[in-house]
């Protein structure tokens, strides 16, 4: 009988443990953006800590405030900050540049009323993990001798094609 | 009979798809200049190397056929074909070598994608892309959505007759003008009118947001770009959803709207005819489908508890239908499809991007005024059924004028709609087997294959090769509307049969 408890005791324990992850977020959970994204609806309005690479540009709010866009596993997501948030981002990544990796702690608004129905999470705290750096795009060689390769191969085509067109009768 | 192409008809077919080949290497000079100006040497050594490659392409199919020669009707519609998918391969080329591409595959997947105006994407790290790599990218749809043939005609390229035959090849059935070089050119015209009208407007907005005036400029063009060609490209990846802001989407939406219209419509629109667009037999099923559409998005939405308000269902499920319909821009993750618009949201986007824009647009699915006359002809065999044997019935309907529903009229729609039903039911199978879920699977099939660019979540640089090949070949055929695709696919195998020899 008592083994019996134990068992049933343990199975509910086991499907408690299977069903938690799906619906609640422990305290201190650093999500990437694609996850927040993929997070159960009934997770909107809770906090949420994200951590992503601010990219584009810094955008102005409608109502105050300033957007910026951070990206991780593919996917961005808009992070609605205050002035002195903002100020604290150095660099934002684009083709020269990777921008800074922020974390960020703040409210999950899956359809802000504030924001006209916007997915967009409002930070409350924001820390700098690691500033952006500058990407180097080496000049490879095989691109330079493809087009040469392509210009020279091409022209000849080009001059035999006109030669013989102005020699063929008409 | 089947009318097998000889070497001499291959040679014609090579020779004008080499013409457009070497334009497209013309064309490259824009990103080139873009990545000179923003000193992105590496894109720019991308560029000279697909211009060396087109340059060198180009030449070896004009050669094929030392002087230019007539174009027939099956040329017509086999160049038409063959030459969408080789400058898709051209076009990768750069696209390719950029990095930014998992294989050379998945560069064409998206040079087939902004070629056909569709939007589909599965270029990785688009955020950190070159600007003259997005400035490809976007220009491929405004090739694209004008038709590689029309901009070439414009040009005055492939002349010598054949010119209408290119033209319908291409998916478009009006001449607009008489001349069918003036009507190219008045397609320009039309788009240029509201491409540099939106990249004003998008451009005012993004000053005020705060971006700097060159970055400003190159996304307003863009958006404005893919919102007429009802592209659905995006410089950054949140695609609309980057900006935060409802006046870009309101633009971008208007756009959208103005390039799922007839060119035809805004031809005579623009010669003053207001009263068309009332009447237009295409104009109202366009405005009833996406009417009805809305209606339901926003019933799914309410019972999917949308907690985001009236400007939310705006911007959200009024833009997504429109978006459907044209250019495919998003305004919402894929995953916010399943879990805020319902079931009967989904329905409703996927039937809108069936439906799709207006013939002779740079919107794609079947067309309305396909439905419009298929309605039509239902009414005509109900009045046939109810009237006397002897009674002569007929059905008018105004499309640029007014029209007398022929049996010939009816049946060709129904071949087309036809293709284009069966073809959104395979791709939908196809992807069902790859294991997505009916609702995933149907869903993007019937956007590729309605060039309409919105996705669920299953199109992304992960996703299975084949699938990949299917989409493909969904996102080309179904821009062509199937004829030119399936005269090339019968010509291939003819050509692969062996000839049967005269018993003597």
């Amino acid at each position: 009988m008592r083994g019996r408890v134990l068992q049933v005791a343990l199975s509910v324990m086991a499907v408690i443990l299977l069903i938690t992850p799906a619906v609640a977020l422990a305290d201190e959970t650093v999500l990437s953006p694609a996850q927040v994204v993929e997070l159960d609806p009934s997770l909107d309005g809770s906090t949420v800590v994200v951590e992503g690479e601010a990219v584009g540009d810094v955008l102005r709010a409608l109502g105050g405030g300033s957007w910026v866009n951070i990206l991780g596993d593919e996917v961005g997501l808009g992070i609605w900050m205050t002035a002195d948030m903002v100020e604290r981002i150095e660099y934002l990544g684009h083709y020269k540049h990777s921008g800074d990796l922020i974390r960020v702690t703040g409210t999950l608004n899956r359809t802000c009323e504030e924001h006209g129905g916007e997915f967009d999470v409002h930070a409350e705290e924001m820390e700098i993990l690691a500033p952006g750096e500058p990407l180097t795009h080496h000049i490879r060689p095989r691109e330079g001798t493809m087009g040469v390769v392509g210009f020279i191969v091409g022209s000849f085509l080009l001059i035999r094609y006109l030669k013989l067109r102005a020699d063929s009768p008409l | 009979m089947w009318v097998r192409m000889r070497w001499q008809d291959i040679r014609v077919v090579l020779h004008f798809t080499g013409i457009f080949v070497v334009g497209l290497g013309i064309a490259m000079l824009i990103p080139l200049a873009t990545a000179l100006v923003y000193r992105e040497w590496s894109a720019a050594l991308d560029y000279f190397a697909g211009m060396g490659v087109a340059f060198t392409v180009g030449m070896v199919m004009i050669s094929s056929m030392i002087k230019r020669p007539r174009v027939s009707h099956v040329h017509a519609m086999a160049i038409t074909a063959f030459a969408w998918m080789v400058a898709a391969c051209v076009a990768a080329v750069p696209l390719s070598l950029s990095g930014n591409y998992v294989t050379y595959l998945d560069a064409v997947f998206d040079a087939i994608s902004g070629f056909t105006v569709s939007g589909l994407t599965v270029v990785v790290d688009l955020d950190h892309l070159a600007l003259s790599h997005n400035m490809w990218r976007h220009l491929t749809q405004f090739l694209g959505g004008q038709g590689i043939v029309v901009t070439a005609l414009s040009m005055a390229f492939a002349l010598k007759g054949g010119a209408f035959s290119l033209y319908m090849a291409e998916g478009r059935d009006e001449r607009i003008l008489p001349n069918v070089i003036h009507t190219a050119r008045f397609i320009w015209i039309v788009t240029l009118t509201y491409v540099v009208t939106g990249t004003l407007a998008i451009f005012a907005v993004l000053m005020y947001l705060g971006m700097p005036i060159d970055r400003g400029l190159l996304h307003s063009f863009w958006i404005a770009v893919a919102a007429f060609d009802t592209g659905g490209f995006a410089p950054q990846r949140m695609n609309l959803m980057y900006y935060h802001n409802y006046l870009v989407e309101v633009v971008a939406l208007l756009l959208m709207m103005a390039g799922s219209i007839n060119f035809g419509l805004h031809a005579t629109v623009w010669r003053g005819n207001r009263v068309e667009i009332r009447r237009n037999l295409e104009t109202r099923v366009l405005a009833s489908v996406s009417a009805t559409m809305i209606a339901l998005v926003a019933m799914g939405m309410a019972y999917s508890a949308w907690t985001g308000g009236a400007l939310g269902i705006f911007r959200k499920g009024v833009f997504q239908v429109v978006a459907g319909q044209s250019a495919g821009h998003q305004t919402v993750y894929p995953s916010q499809f399943m879990d805020d618009f319902g079931g009967i949201g989904i329905l409703a986007i996927i039937i809108g991007m069936a439906v799709g824009g207006s013939m002779s647009s740079t919107g794609g699915g079947f067309k309305a005024l396909r439905v419009g006359v298929m309605w039509k002809s239902l009414v005509l065999s109900i009045k046939k059924s109810l009237a006397p044997p002897t009674a002569a019935i007929m059905v008018r309907y105004r499309h640029l004028g007014e029209r007398i529903l022929t049996s010939e009229v009816t049946s060709t729609t129904a071949v087309v709609l036809t293709l284009y039903l069966l073809t959104y039911a395979a791709g939908a199978i196809i992807g069902m087997a790859y294991g997505y879920s009916p609702a995933q699977a149907t869903f993007e099939s019937v956007s590729a294959t309605a060039n309409s660019g919105l996705s669920i979540g299953v199109t992304s640089a992960s996703m299975p090769t084949g699938l990949k090949l299917v989409y493909m070949f969904q996102m080309w055929a179904g821009r062509l509307e199937f004829i030119a695709v399936l005269v090339l696919g019968a010509q291939i195998v003819l050509a692969l049969k062996p000839r049967r020899r005269r018993a003597s």
